[in-house]
């Protein structure tokens, strides 16, 4: 009978304590687990410089960018000016970074895209972004002029630049304006 | 004995050839009384078997460490005991005690364990002995006449010195001493 | 005459020839004996003391999860703690040895490859062990991914409950102090042994 109980208890020992090998050891384990879920970071701009334009934090995550002169007062043409802004971003997984225009260009309110009479109501511009190794640029025409797609993670300042080219048509007399969204987004 | 009465036996006779070779009468001596004496004797046997040790083997549970509740050794016979007169059984036991171990148990342990003793076939009443008790006014019985039998010794009962809520202390030896001893009583 | 006399006071004087050793007593002893062996036993733990129970979610089996291991708004560690004690008995002068598997909460890395650059991917934190009378301090600290352990002999049998108190501080990381942590799983298994010395 004493053998019997013996036996018994080893049998007990084994599934509720599992990595004790002998009688005289025995083991206890804890399985530490945390989720760090992917997850980017923008922050307001460090830095700006411009040229015939000013920008405005509105917000903690909005910005406003002025044209001071756009056109020249005697032909109605364009100005050149332009916006770079330095923004802090974190992304610690793989991500996307998209730039987009509402509006497809600088666009008069009120008016419709189409030239009147050889004068524009629509102002298209160059958008570039310096991003985790690669340069983008495009034109606000096409909606989303800049996609960076990073394969990791990346931390440090996205130089984003808005650039409105001087010349061309004359532009109707009128208050001009777009949005830009710039977004950051995790590969899923 | 045997050689005292001989000793007067002789000398007796030695009387009577002494008268035949003198004269005609016939002289005695006596009664010369014959007596002997038979003194107390009470001998405790020997164990059946010439294994003297209750081997209760492992003493705890080796998932908890504590007491085992089903603890027994089998029974001991002491044969070919007897007293020639009156005569008292008694057991007295020790606790098993740690023998290697040294000092006092750390808390939450214990390094003892207590048991009671009996004795049953000498006496109506077994004489039992339990280590732990504030008395034991069992542990000694008392048989009448003189008597000559089997005296079977168990032990049973084992419980953890200072509760049961104490583990024993690793020792390859715990041991305890049971003494059954047999005395003449006047 | 004379001869008869004298033959019979000389019977007269021989007396009782006395016998050997009469025992009036007689003993035996015997011995009870038993083992115990030696006995070392760990239960499964459980969450003690739940006012010290911080940003953990609780015990699943074994698995202890942390509830939210990252600020959203620095994507850094945030600060987490729990108590956790095991049952457990040694009856003989043990050793107690809590070992790291990972050295640190690491993130399973597809590919194997290190965090960008100002990204941390290790979590140090502490583990004290109160254990009897021994109390260690276990600094996991994430310098880099191993094995690590701490192991204390304890000199008496000692029963009760181990307990490890561990503490992950905010902004804890294995680069520099609130460095924001790469995405993933970051675990950690942590074994506590006790054993002969």
């Amino acid at each position: 009978m004493r053998t019997l109980s013996l036996l018994a208890a080893i049998a007990a020992l084994a599934p509720g304590l599992a990595f004790a090998q002998t009688a005289n050891i025995g083991q206890g384990r804890l399985d530490l687990v945390g989720q760090a879920p992917s997850a980017c970071l923008i922050s307001q701009p460090t830095a700006s410089t411009g040229q015939n334009a000013t920008l405005s934090q509105t917000g903690a995550q909005s910005a406003q960018i002025r044209i001071s002169e756009l056109v020249d007062p005697q032909t109605a043409q364009p100005r050149a000016s332009s916006m770079n802004v330095t923004l802090p971003v974190i992304c610690n997984a793989a991500h996307r970074l998209t730039v987009k225009s509402g509006n497809g260009g600088l666009l008069r309110a009120g008016g419709r895209r189409g030239a009147v009479n050889g004068f524009r109501q629509l102002l298209p511009y160059q958008v570039s972004a310096d991003w985790s190794g690669q340069s983008i640029t495009g034109s606000s025409e096409t909606g989303t002029p800049v996609t960076i797609n990073s394969p990791n993670g990346a931390a440090g300042q996205v130089s984003l630049s808005i650039t409105v080219p001087a010349g061309g048509d004359p532009l109707v007399a009128g208050s001009y304006s777009d949005s830009v969204v710039i977004e950051l987004q995790v590969a899923s | 004995m045997k050689t005292v009465l001989s000793i007067l036996a002789a000398t007796a006779t030695l009387l009577g050839a002494s008268g035949a070779l003198a004269a005609t009468d016939t002289a005695t001596s006596g009664p010369i009384p014959v007596t002997g004496n038979v003194p107390t004797l009470c001998s405790s046997g020997t164990v059946t078997g010439g294994n003297t040790v209750f081997a209760l083997g492992t003493l705890i549970d080796t998932s908890t460490g504590f007491l085992l509740p089903t603890l027994t050794a089998p029974n001991k016979v002491i044969t070919g005991s007897f007293c020639n007169q009156r005569s008292t059984i008694t057991v007295s036991a020790t606790p098993m005690t740690a023998q290697s171990f040294t000092g006092a148990a750390p808390a939450g342990f214990s390094n003892g364990v207590n048991y009671t003793a009996t004795a049953t076939g000498w006496t109506a009443t077994a004489a039992s002995f339990t280590t732990n008790a504030a008395a034991n006014p069992a542990a000694t019985q008392t048989r009448t006449t003189a008597f000559t039998g089997d005296i079977t010794i168990g032990v049973s009962n084992f419980s953890t010195v200072g509760g049961a809520a104490l583990r024993l202390v690793s020792d390859p030896v715990y041991q305890g001493l049971v003494t059954v001893t047999l005395a003449a009583a006047s | 005459m004379r001869g008869l006399a004298s033959i019979s006071s000389v019977a007269i004087a021989m007396g009782l020839v006395g016998a050997a050793s009469a025992q009036t007593v007689s003993s035996k002893t015997m011995a009870v004996q038993g083992a115990a062996p030696q006995v070392c036993a760990v239960q499964s733990p459980t969450i003690s003391a739940t006012g010290a129970l911080v940003n953990f979610r609780g015990l699943n089996g074994t698995t202890l999860q942390i509830d939210q291991l990252t600020d959203p708004q620095t994507l850094a560690t945030r600060a987490a703690s729990v108590n956790v004690s095991f049952a457990a008995v040694c009856n003989y002068p043990h050793r107690i040895t809590v070992e790291s598997q990972n050295n640190g909460l690491w993130r399973n890395a597809v590919g194997g490859t290190g965090a960008p650059t100002g990204f941390a991917d290790g979590v140090p934190y502490t583990a004290t062990l109160n254990w009897g009378d021994v109390v260690q301090r276990f600094e996991v600290n994430a310098s880099s991914r191993r094995l690590s352990q701490v192991s204390v002999l304890v000199d008496k049998a000692t029963a009760g409950s181990i307990l490890l108190s561990l503490n992950i501080q905010s902004g804890a990381s294995n680069l520099r102090a609130n460095a924001p942590l790469i995405a993933g799983t970051y675990q950690d298994t942590l074994r506590v042994t006790v054993e002969p010395q």
